[in-house]
Order: C-alpha cells, then structure tokens, then sequence
C-alpha cells in the first residue's frame, strides 16, 4: 500500500542526513505505531510520506504513485493530522462542507458521530474551542474523511485523560480492513491497545518492524520480584515491583505487550531484537 | 485507488478558490481596505495642490484636471502600481504562511496547475479588480468630501478621466486617418507620435507592470515572509550587478554621453522604424520575461513543501531540474 525505497532527505542548512537508504513498507487493515527517540526522524517520515517534504533520493509510493505528485487521486485518499496545526475561523459545520467535496467518501453522520464521542457539535467555532477540543474536532473531521491512509503525528498530546480513552476508542470504531493508521507518539501508554503493528527507528536503521502478534509470539513481558534470577533475559529494567523482563517466548506463553519496556530494550540491546526479528 | 480524476478540473479549480476565499476573507477584506485608504491618501492629498495650482494659474478645476491627468498619468501608475505591488505578494504568500496552513494547502487534493491557477486568479483578477473597486470608491469618498467641506474640487472619477486623456489622442488620430500626426482642439500636441508608436508605448507600459507584477509573483513563490521588500532587495541588487559588468566592460562616460544619448537621439529623429523595432523587441523581451517568471513560479509553487525549503532546482539537484524541464 505504501512503500519507500532507499530513502534520502536531510534538510536544509543542516548537513547531518535525517534518512539514508531507508527502506520500510506499510500494509493495509493495521494500525501502526510509529515509535523512535526525539530526533530520529518520526515526523519526518509522516511528512515525507505524505508528500510534505520531497526527499532527496528514493520514492514514496502510495499504492503505486509517487506522492511527490501530489496527485488529487493521491491527496484524496490520505489524510495527516499534524502534531501542530493551524484552522480556519470557521465552524466545523462549514469546513466540512467547504473540503468534504475533495473526498469522495466523506461521512457526515460519521462526522456527528465522532463529535459526539468528544461531547462536541459541529456548530462550534475551530477558534473558540482549546487545543485539545481543537485537536479532537479534526481528528473526528480526519477519520469522517474515510481515507486509506490516515497519519496521526502524536495524537494524543494536549488531551485529557477521559479523551485519551475516546480517542481509542474512536480509533477503533472507525478502523476498517482497507484502512491503515500510522500513529505517531512518545505517549506509548495511551494507544499501547490499539496497535496492530510496530515500527521503531532510529534515523536510517530500522530497529523493529513486526506485528504485535507476532512480537507476542517471540517475545514474553513479565513481571519478576528482585529475588527472581533474570538470565537468560532479553532485557531486564527495574521496577516497583522488582524488575520488568523480556525473555524469548519459548513455550508460546501468552502475556500482554508491554510497549514502554519493548520500546526501551529495543534501544538497549539493538543488535539482539533485530537478530531476533530478522 | 478511487476514480478521481487527475487532470485539471474547473469544478475542484473553483472548489480551491472558494476555500480559499472563505478561509482568508478577513485577510483580504484588510488587503482591499489598505489599498482604499492608501487611494483616498492619496486623491485628498492631491485635492489641496489641484485647487491651489488652478487657483495661482487661473484655470478651471476641470480643466486643470485634464492636464494634472496627463502629467501625472506616471504617478498614478507608479501609486497604483505599488499598491497593488504589495497586496499581490502579500495575497502569494497567504497559503503558506505558516507551517499548519502550507500542511492544509499542500494536502488539500487538487493538482498543482488548479492550485497555482486559484493563487494566479487572487494574485491578477482580484487584486486588480479590487484596485479598481478600492479607487472607485475613494473617488466617491473624495467627492463626498469635496461637496461637505465646501471646497473647490474636481468632481468626476479617476479611471474614466486618465483613460480619457490617455486615448484622446489617439481618438483624434483615428479621425485623422489613422496614421501621423495627432490633433487635439485643431493642435498638433504630438507631433512625433505616430498611431503605431502610441499603441507601442501603451503595449509597453501594460507588459511592463505585467512584468513587473511576475517578478513580485516569483517573490512570493520562493519568500514566505517580507516577499516583497526581499523581492525589490534581490530586483536591485541583480540590477547594479548587471550595471556593474556593462560599466566594467564599457567606460562609463562614453556609455552614458557618447554612446547612450547621440544614439538615442540619432534614432529618433530619423529613424522611426527602427524605434518601433527597438520598442517591439522591447515588448517582446517583457512578455518573454513574463512567461519566464510565470513558469518558474509554477515550478517553485508545484514543489512548495510544508516548511520553507529553496526547491528551485528539481530534488535538490540541478540535473533534475533540468531533466524535468526538458521532458
């Protein structure tokens, strides 16, 4: 669905290279988390896939065009909601019926849905609402959009905690098979849940880029008081209880993907995850 | 993919222009405002020496009119030009702003021509007719104000006048015949301007300030911010460069006295022809620049990204470019 071949971009005035050779692809019907340091280019890639940004060498193909393009068949299938974002002083009323003609499979209803989920109407003023209210309103406007591909750039920072629970639960009213989310974020916590699939990278390298069955299947997240031996552990960080460890799952055992604990023994012990996840 | 199709569309050409006129109307209901009071400043101002200069050469106000017309027609292109200078590269910009409008812009699905040609209708239509609207009413303002305060002052409008005084000669040449001499009120007032030459100057003066408004256009393409002020700075400097090589290759006092002025002047007076070559290639090297700067603002439009990056040169690469430009 989305591919990007030997990726190259830095930007300007600033000699260091964001993205060499990189290669990764996006399938449909997942959503995919987007995981990585500050810095190493998270953003980055949600622009550059979009077509916000034009690499230096390689491709950005979404299902088979180039989005440098900037093809309305292109544009209207995608949809990116930016970490920082700027609206018109407009109700949501209006911009939907002003943009919802750029995307053919625009639901109102669904739009009123979403709304209602955040306890907002469409009558409101983007202007008149917070940040966070803001922030909920387009993403209720994003998903109503009903395109393949939707990129969300830390969706969940500037929102409530009962928000963060509506949100995921939004997420996965409005995901269908032929839809992919690629979830940008640092607040792993609150959309641990909902992630098919992860991707972690750190500039060029890909670290990991699994499904979380089968991330599951390998990997096995516990918890051990102090006293309990961890050797043969992938990797091992203290906790309040004792310790958080990640072992090999060699016994198919079943445990809940720990993202926060994944996310930091991937870039502890990097060589080993990617042997592992070869 | 869906059905939708990816050559250019009037339906989503208009559906970008009313976006965008709806998102940005306060911005430019400012923009016309700015060029109404700047038109007002300047026809009140102007009330005061009109009244004054016909009072002390005794002419009527009207007829005084007609004649600041004519002497001033420079002026109030160089006022009208400037204003509208400036309402265009500000009007370029608007979409790219800042990072969270370039991101909406760029995102919004249309092709690029629907989205240039959308800047390009604000940039000349718009900004032209609210010139003309803007003057229109500061006219009427200026003679509101002219038929309150009791003062002596020109009652009629700007547009028709100039347009008038501009044309009258040429008016009255047609009813001579067509070619030669020009005759107003049984005068002969320009004896050296031929039918030919006027329509000339004309075409020069209308493809000039269209050239000039490219060069602000292109301005407004690659600055996001102070296009304008940085477009006059780049104008210049490229300007005293090429001064500079033409000085460095020719000395500058047989360029300027025996070179410049007899030479001028040695075609003027005997060769007409070739004047009006010199002015047709003139034009043609105005409306080439144009389609130039047209052109190359497309291309820096159709690869604007959401932060401001010089993509002047394809990707990054000036053989791209090129190759691009070639295919």
């Amino acid at each position: 669905m989305l591919k990007i071949s030997d990726l190259a971009f830095s930007y300007s005035g600033n000699g260091c290279k964001v993205f060499n050779d990189f290669s990764l692809s996006f399938e449909k019907g997942s959503v995919y988390g987007l995981l990585g340091l500050n810095g190493t280019g998270k953003s980055t890639l949600l622009y550059l896939l979009t077509g916000l940004l034009r690499p230096q060498q390689g491709s950005v193909l979404y299902k088979g065009e180039d989005v440098q393009k900037r093809l309305p068949s292109t544009l209207s299938d995608m949809f990116i909601v930016p970490e920082e974002f700027e609206l018109p002083k407009m109700s949501i009323k209006r911009y939907a019926a002003l943009h919802a003609g750029f995307y053919p499979r625009f639901s109102y209803e669904q739009l009123q849905k979403n709304l209602a989920m955040f306890g907002l109407d469409d009558s409101v003023v983007f202007n008149n609402l917070s940040m966070g209210q803001q922030k909920k309103a387009f993403m209720c406007y994003a998903l109503a959009t009903n395109t393949s591909l939707l990129v969300m750039d830390e969706p969940t920072n500037g929102l409530d905690i009962p928000s963060k629970s509506e949100f995921r639960r939004l997420i996965a009213s409005n995901m269908t098979d032929d839809k992919t989310i690629i979830i940008s974020t640092h607040q792993v916590r609150d959309i641990d849940s909902l992630l098919d699939h992860i991707v972690i990278i750190d500039g060029s390298q890909v670290l990991l880029n699994a499904s979380s069955d089968e991330i599951c299947r390998r990997l096995l997240f516990a918890e051990q008081p102090i006293s309990e031996p961890t050797d043969g552990a992938l990797f091992v960080q203290p906790s309040v209880a004792g310790n958080s460890v990640i072992l090999p799952n060699e016994f198919d055992e079943e445990s809940r993907l720990n993202l926060e604990l994944l996310f930091n023994g991937v870039l502890a012990e990097r060589e080993r995850f990617m042997e592992l996840f070869k | 993919m869906n059905t939708i199709n990816n050559k250019f569309s009037f339906a989503r050409f208009a559906a970008v222009l009313k976006c965008d006129l709806m998102e940005n109307w306060v911005r430019y209901v400012g923009v016309f405002a700015i060029l109404f009071f700047a038109n007002l400043a300047y026809q009140l101002t102007d009330i005061k020496d009109v009244v004054e200069l016909s009072t002390l050469r005794a002419l009527p106000v009207e007829e005084y009119m007609r004649q600041l017309a004519i002497d001033c027609v420079p002026l109030f292109y160089g006022v009208l030009s400037l204003s509208l200078m400036c309402a265009a590269a500000d009007m370029t910009t608007v979409p790219f702003r800042t990072k969270g409008h370039a991101t909406n812009y760029l995102m919004m699905p249309a092709t690029n021509m629907e989205k240039f040609l959308s800047r390009v209708f604000i940039n000349v239509v718009m900004v032209i007719v609210m010139a003309y609207v803007a003057l229109f009413l500061a006219d009427l303002a200026r003679m509101l104000y002219v038929a309150i305060s009791d003062i002596e002052g020109f009652y009629g409008f700007t547009v028709p006048t100039v347009w008038n005084e501009l044309f009258e000669p040429l008016r009255e040449a047609y009813k001579n015949g067509g070619v030669g001499y020009v005759i107003v009120d049984n005068e002969i007032v320009r004896p050296e301007w031929e039918m030919s030459m006027a329509i000339m100057a004309v075409a020069t003066l209308v493809l000039s300030m269209f050239y000039v408004h490219s060069i602000i256009f292109l301005g407004g393409c690659i600055w996001r911010k102070g296009a304008l002020l940085k477009t006059i700075f780049m104008v210049f400097m490229i300007a005293f460069l090429i001064i500079w090589v033409i000085a460095q290759i020719i000395p500058s006092e047989e360029w300027i006295e025996i070179v410049f002025y007899p030479w001028v002047e040695s075609v003027a007076e005997s060769e007409k022809e070739f004047m009006r070559f010199v002015f047709l290639i003139t034009n043609v090297v105005f409306a080439t620049f144009t389609i130039l700067h047209w052109w190359l603002s497309y291309r820096l439009f159709s690869r604007k990204q959401m932060i401001p990056r010089m993509h002047l040169f394809g990707s990054n690469h000036p053989h791209h470019f090129f190759k691009k430009a070639h295919s």
